[in-house]
């Protein structure tokens, strides 16, 4: 019934404003007669149920909802060169990605200190075939069904990407327990004082939902906006691990408090056999227009394999791991908007301590990673740590990121925008311009090219080579 | 040491001094005499007529209309303390953004992202979501702290005689730097307002021709604002199931918004 009323009365609003688009009447003409109103007392005191902050934290009815991501993108990519003028066509190849993906969930509230959410991922293909792989279990772990060795099992492409309960005593001590998303940081394309989420932000795309780990979050507000936090993280060891030792949980403490309009968080991370690190993160504006943020991490030893030259053997390259020195990792970022006019800008510098200071030792790293893969699938194990691709993220030790959008420019359907990304340290980066229009709701048509520069072999011309173009048609897209 | 704190610290007089106690007295007097509108008490005025001193919620509708585009409705509920600065917007329509959260103490505004899980400092002068209105349209005034008049005159608004202010921010925190603002004569009450950029650019007018009385104060139930950037963009605003009951401290928590966030 309160929906009813709430669309029938939206719907008049409707009406009324598109009456008053159409007529060309004075808005000073409102002013002809009265205009106060008297309100009932009991009308000022009583808290609707409607209205009330409870009303929120409780419902008879489960929430079902979610969002669907439709992109069909093709890309045509020239690869280490760019594209000649005369013969464009020369040396480059196609590719079709398509992106068809639902978020699905759950939010059930029977009581007001009570709450259950769940968030299911299905991405496309939403099934496919994995060989049966066998792997000794340990008690009580009996009933896993292993195929045959040699045939294959349908694996659905659907996870849970969020599960837990909210919980709170006396409104004062707030509980989220179960697989839930954790972001520590302010940065915007790069977070290293992020020291939870499981997946590092995607500078691409730094707004996509990241998946967290189990945790264990107490959160004690005070002095209205302040908050203590501390988080219990089972990380993903645990689902490595059948058998868990309780000693391998790690504790993340954090503070986060105002300060004049600045709003710091200091944090810290210990977990047996991880380096301990401590982070602190900044926000706040400058001329009430500029919006800027920082962070920095400081770890005792890094939980990184590093690569150096094999003393006394000219050309070799040894890895090895650093467990006492101590490594600084921050960044700094200005993020600018003008929402009338659909304009954000954002820039962000990040240093990385414990990245490599040059495009030789990048590629070395690189180098050693993929003879130790040579190796291991020969069944050969390499001397000394073994490299994995997260000791490879983000090599350099100085970066560069911005963007620049302006959508609906004038009200009208088409977007520009620019992105940028750049590691300082080995020279290389790519740009990226795009535009987009939008001719009917629901489906947008974006291209952009990918514009690399650098040395062959470098971050950037690595990832993206030297020319890329992309088709995007975004169709059906939205929250549902 | 008790030296010290008498040189610092000198006990309060228990009369005001009978020559500052007859100035005070005469001020208003003295001010008729000129003519000139105290706008500084106008202003404080304005604030002390739609602040509360207890706690505010109400339920707010926005129906905006885009050229070329199809109208959209948004409702959400704002819970505000005045007194320490508080307020918390969240989302009650369109259902994909139902529980989406806003918090703002003292000129800090944060955004709950759903996606990200993550409280992002965002700003009282951005545009709320795809309307005309701006997040400081839902928060406490402070006029007479943010604003001084440039220069005044009288007039009439419909049959409302008002006075015309030209005003000025006085802080870099203002959603805009300057204003013109039409107020009632008998009441004090704001009817109209225009919102300039640095460049002096016409942003936006605001009209507030519907007001209900709540005890001592007023609250604008209606609001039509024009953008005068996009030819034919409007929004209209309407405030439903005002309360002024006293809400949980929760409330105005981060908290609150993660709990009822989806």
């Amino acid at each position: 019934m309160k929906a009813f009323l709430f669309l029938a009365s939206a719907a008049l609003m409707l009406i009324s404003v598109a009456a008053g688009a159409q007529s060309a009447g004075n808005p000073d003409d409102m002013f002809g007669g009265p205009m106060v109103e008297g309100s009932s007392q009991a009308a000022q005191t009583a808290q609707g149920a409607s209205t009330s902050p409870e009303s929120f934290l409780q419902s008879k009815r489960v929430d079902i909802g979610g969002f669907l991501f439709s992109d069909y993108t093709t890309f045509a990519y020239w690869g280490n060169t760019y594209p000649s003028l005369l013969d464009p066509g020369s040396s480059v190849s196609y590719s079709f990605a398509p992106n068809l993906e639902a978020d699905v969930y759950l939010d059930a509230r029977p009581y007001p200190y009570f709450r259950v959410f769940g968030k299911l991922k299905a991405i496309y293909p939403f099934g496919g075939p994995a060989q049966g792989v066998y792997q000794a279990q340990t008690a009580p772990f009996t009933s896993i069904y292993v195929p045959p060795s040699g045939q294959s099992v349908a694996i659905p492409n659907i996870s849970i990407f969020e599960l837990f309960a909210d919980v709170n005593w006396n409104e004062k001590l707030f509980l989220r327990v179960g697989q839930q998303v954790i972001h520590w940081g302010v940065g915007y394309f790069f977070s290293p004082a992020d020291i939870l989420s499981l997946t590092p932000i995607n500078p691409l795309q730094p707004t996509l939902e990241r998946q967290g780990p189990l945790a264990l979050n107490l959160n004690v507000p005070f002095a209205h906006v302040d908050n203590a936090y501390l988080y219990v993280v089972a990380n993903q060891s645990f689902t490595q691990n059948v058998a868990f030792d309780p000693s391998e949980l790690a504790v993340a403490p954090k503070v986060e408090f105002l300060l004049g309009d600045y709003e710091i968080g200091v944090g810290g991370y210990y977990q047996k056999d991880r380096r301990p690190k401590a982070m602190m993160t900044a926000t706040g504006s400058l001329f009430g227009t500029l919006g800027i943020f920082g962070e920095g991490v400081l770890s005792y030893g890094s939980d990184r394999t590093f690569v150096e030259p094999t003393p006394g053997v000219p050309g070799a390259l040894q890895a090895y791991a650093d467990t006492t020195t101590a490594y600084f990792s921050g960044t700094v970022g200005i993020s600018y908007g003008e929402s009338s006019q659909h304009i954000s800008v954002i820039v962000q510098y990040y240093y990385n301590g414990q990245g490599y200071p040059n495009l030789l030792e990048e590629r070395g790293a690189v180098g050693l990673f993929t003879s130790q893969q040579t190796a291991l699938a020969a069944g050969t194990q390499p001397t000394g740590p073994i490299l994995s691709t997260t000791d490879l993220l983000l090599p350099g030790q100085h970066y560069l990121a911005g963007s620049v959008s302006w959508t609906d420019i004038r009200a009208s359907n088409f977007d520009l925008g620019i992105f940028y990304e750049g590691n300082l340290s080995d020279g290389s980066g790519v740009v990226s311009p795009y535009v987009a229009d939008t001719p009917i709701q629901y489906c947008t048509i974006t291209i952009a090219p990918f514009v690399g520069y650098g040395d062959i072999g470098s971050e950037f011309v690595t990832k993206f080579g030297y020319f890329a173009l992309s088709l995007k048609v975004t169709v059906g897209e939205g929250a549902f | 040491m008790i030296s010290f704190f008498r040189r610092h610290f000198p006990p309060r007089p228990r009369f005001l001094n009978p020559i500052v106690f007859l100035l005070i007295l005469a001020a208003p007097v003295l001010r008729a005499d000129t003519d000139q509108p105290d706008v500084a008490a106008l202003l404080g005025q304005l604030d002390t007529l739609t602040n509360f001193q207890g706690d505010f919620t109400a339920e707010y509708t926005e129906v905006t209309q885009h050229p070329g585009q199809q109208p959209s409705v948004y409702r959400h509920d704002v819970y505000r303390r005045d007194r320490i600065g508080a307020m918390t917007i969240v989302m009650r329509y369109p259902d994909s953004q139902k529980g989406q959260g806003y918090l703002e103490v003292d000129n800090n505004f944060w955004f709950y992202d759903q996606n990200s899980r993550l409280f992002s400092h965002a700003s009282l002068k951005e545009n709320w979501q795809n309307t005309d209105a701006m997040n400081s349209d839902f928060f406490r005034t402070n006029w007479a702290r943010d604003y001084g008049a440039v220069s005044w005159s009288e007039g009439t608004l419909g049959v409302y005689p008002v006075l015309i202010l030209d005003l000025k921010g006085t802080n870099d925190q203002v959603t805009f730097p300057f204003k013109k603002v039409w107020i009632r004569k008998d009441i004090g009450i704001l009817l109209k307002a225009e919102d300039y950029s640095f460049s002096k650019l016409l942003m936006r007018t605001v009209y507030y021709p519907q007001y209900v009385k709540i005890e001592d104060h007023y609250v604008a139930d209606r609001m039509l604002i024009i953008d005068n950037l996009n030819v034919g963009a409007k929004t209209e605003m309407t405030l439903a199931n005002i309360s002024l009951a006293t809400l949980p401290d929760y409330t105005f928590t981060k908290a609150f918004l993660q709990q009822v966030n989806r």
